[in-house]
């Protein structure tokens, strides 16, 4: 290791700048899981549906989703999308479809996994008592899915968090896009990259704690 | 839509295509068998004795399961060499990434496997006799490893997802080329939806395994 | 020099501030079949997995012939090719077929070669008549045949002393009957025996001596006559009537 002095004031100088890309992290990941979750629950109600056509289109959805990298999502979104479609999309925006609609293809697997995961006996159950098909869905098989699902739909948004970060490459200004704005004005990487490391890491690790924490609650009453 | 495909222009390319492929092959495959060791290794360090250990471990692990790919992969190619004073080459910064990132996943499932093997199993294999050692060689471990299959296979498919990543320190491999050839041929639509489908092709098998091992699972 | 193939004396074992076991002393001599009756809580399965250190004792010294096992230089792996345990919850291992499992002792610990450790397992599956079931994985057996491989895997070791803990409390009652003829056929062929039980009748068939527990320490002891004929502690007449109305109901 070269006897190296570190010079934060390249980060102190610009804090502005970043916490300004901070915000629009923090703006585009809360949209983006809500425009998951509608969609992909959408998405999964088509493949529950029992119509071959509507399964079939859903499936391919969420398997195009789940196995191309999120890189090609975006890239895809942001420069086929409006060669397709004849509209051109802000790469806020682009980058907002790109995630919704990986989030919504995570968000169907979780909700059909959830959903079919409930023991058909508990469904027999309700059916037993007396309750219509509707009743037993509403009282008995959703509440425990719901439980189910919340997990992996946290560590989903985790992730989501983290993933915003890709969205620098269509030129999203969020926090990586300006560390590398930054670091390249200031020339000085190390320190730029580090403390983005260490903003990235002060958020998402208590996230990730929380995540643990509802993992262990709920998996002790399932 | 007024769009006319070009399939011409992919497989006029496919050989750019294809040498993207091979590279995002080898460094995909390389960075798991190193994240296969190094996870093993720090999960050992997870279950030591010494909380020092523990807690250096437990550190790793949170640091880079806590910030982005793509911050790793900057930070080890532009800020690492400053440093230690050696620069990396594209390949050598997108392996250690790719293989640290993918270690700290696999400690996890690593820890989860082996603690979520009964206890009665050690019991039962050191009350014949064996030492702690071959009861985790013959008894625990075995079983452990069946256990995490489906869980490896998840990180495997995600390590090759995440090289994607690895373009942006212009490391040849699909990704960029795809770009390259995207921008040469200026036909965005075609190269990147036949680049969509090659990932496609490069994990969907992988998914199918997964799903398979997690139903033989359950079955047994 | 005493002949006893285990001595204990004065074990004592606490978890914290629970004390499991609050002294309790035992001979055991070659062929002599024991068993340990009490309540749950009495100390009865920390007292036997103390014995191959499976538990570690808070204090008191356990001997295996010459062999002191609680010496902190002891080689337990050693000591405990002695011992043959059979447990509760069988704790047969799941990636190995019936004969695999009893092979495992012999070829791992002991080092025989496969083909020897092989045939030396056929014996023993034979001595718990589950010749049959060779080839089978432990899951497509029923209860009692997975105790039964269990107890052949021990005897495979060829130990000198077996023990026994509640082998059979975690099985359906049709099950238990064919567990049991099979530990009185050891004890028959003359294998010393220490066995946690709450079988009444096995008990009183095949015992030599009756221990009785409770909170730690050894009320009652003596001939099973003694026990179930006359016992003189009122906590071992209150526990042998609970028992034998378990025993009629079933």
């Amino acid at each position: 290791m070269t006897h190296y002095t570190w010079h934060f004031e390249a980060v102190w100088e610009n804090l502005p700048l970043l916490l300004q890309g901070l915000w629009d992290t923090c703006l585009l990941a809360p949209l983006a899981m809500a425009v998951g979750l509608v969609v992909g629950l959408g998405v999964a109600l088509l493949r529950l549906s029992g119509v071959w056509g509507l399964s079939a289109i859903a499936t391919g959805f969420t398997e195009l989703f789940r196995t191309t990298p999120l890189l090609v999502q975006v890239i895809w979104v942001y420069t086929v999308l409006p060669l397709l479609t004849g509209i051109a999309l802000s790469p806020f925006v682009s980058g907002l479809v790109a995630l919704g609609l990986n989030v919504a293809a995570f968000m169907a697997e979780i909700y059909r996994t959830g959903i079919t995961s409930i023991d058909y006996s508990q469904k027999q159950g309700a059916l037993a008592l007396g309750m219509t098909r509707a009743q037993a869905m509403r009282r008995i098989i959703l509440p425990q899915a719901v439980r189910r699902m919340i997990p992996p739909m946290t560590a989903m948004w985790v992730a989501l968090f983290k993933d915003t970060s890709i969205l620098a490459t269509i030129g999203v200004v969020e926090l990586m896009y300006q560390a590398r704005v930054v670091a390249s004005d200031t020339f000085r990487p190390l320190e730029v990259f580090t403390a983005v490391g260490i903003i990235y890491f002060l958020l998402t690790y208590p996230q990730a704690l929380l995540v643990n924490w509802i993992y262990d609650r709920l998996r002790v009453h399932s | 839509m007024s769009v006319t495909w070009d399939l011409g222009v992919v497989t006029h390319n496919i050989g750019y295509l294809l040498a993207g492929l091979r590279m995002t092959i080898v460094l995909s495959l390389v960075s798991l068998a190193l994240g296969l060791a190094v996870g093993l290794a720090i999960a050992l360090l997870r279950l030591s004795r010494w909380r020092a250990l523990r807690w250096a471990a437990g550190l790793y692990i949170d640091v880079w399961r806590s910030t982005p790919f793509l911050a790793q992969i900057l930070w080890v190619f532009y800020a690492l060499p400053i440093l230690t004073g050696y620069a990396l080459t594209a390949f050598t910064a997108g392996v250690i990434t790719l293989s640290c990132h993918a270690s700290a996943y696999l400690a996890e499932v690593y820890r989860a496997g082996i603690l979520g093997i009964s206890p009665g199993q050690r019991q039962a294999a050191l009350a014949l006799g064996m030492t702690n050692a071959q009861a985790a060689r013959r008894i625990i471990l075995p079983q452990a490893v069946m256990q995490m299959l489906p869980a490896i296979g998840s990180q495997s498919i995600n390590l090759f997802k995440e090289s994607a990543l690895v373009s942006i320190i212009n490391l040849q491999e699909l990704m960029w080329y795809a770009e390259s050839l995207s921008g040469f041929t200026m036909r965005s639509v075609e190269i990147f939806s036949a680049t969509a489908l090659i990932y496609a092709l490069l994990t969907y098998p992988q998914a199918l395994a997964v799903n398979y091992l997690h139903r033989r699972q359950r079955a047994a | 020099m005493s002949t006893a193939v285990l001595r204990v004396k004065d074990l004592q074992k606490s978890f914290g501030a629970l004390e499991v076991l609050r002294g309790v002393s035992l001979e055991v001599q070659r062929g002599e079949v024991i068993v340990l009756l009490g309540a749950s809580g009495s100390g009865k399965s920390s007292f036997l997995r103390c014995l191959n250190r499976l538990e570690e004792p808070s204090s008191g010294s356990i001997y295996l012939g010459d062999v002191e096992v609680t010496a902190v230089s002891a080689n337990l792996a050693q000591i405990r090719r002695r011992m043959g345990m059979v447990f509760q919850h069988l704790n047969l291992f799941p990636h190995m077929t019936a004969v695999q499992n009893v092979m495992e002792g012999p070829r791992t610990v002991l080092g025989l070669r496969r083909t020897m450790a092989h045939s030396l397992a056929l014996r023993m599956l034979a001595k718990v008549h589950l010749t049959d079931k060779a080839e089978a994985r432990t899951w497509q057996l029923s209860g009692g045949q997975q105790q039964r491989v269990a107890i052949a895997r021990a005897l495979a070791m060829e130990p000198e002393v077996m023990l026994f803990d509640e082998v059979t409390s975690a099985l359906d009652p049709e099950l238990v009957g064919e567990v049991l003829t099979v530990m009185k056929q050891l004890a028959d062929d003359g294998m010393t025996m220490i066995v946690v039980t709450h079988e009444m009748a096995f008990a009183r068939r095949v015992a030599d001596r009756v221990l009785m527990l409770d909170q730690g320490v050894v009320i009652e002891e003596g001939p099973p006559e003694q026990i179930f004929g006359a016992p003189t502690h009122e906590r071992t007449r209150r526990f042998l009537r609970r028992l034998a109305w378990e025993e009629q109901a079933t």
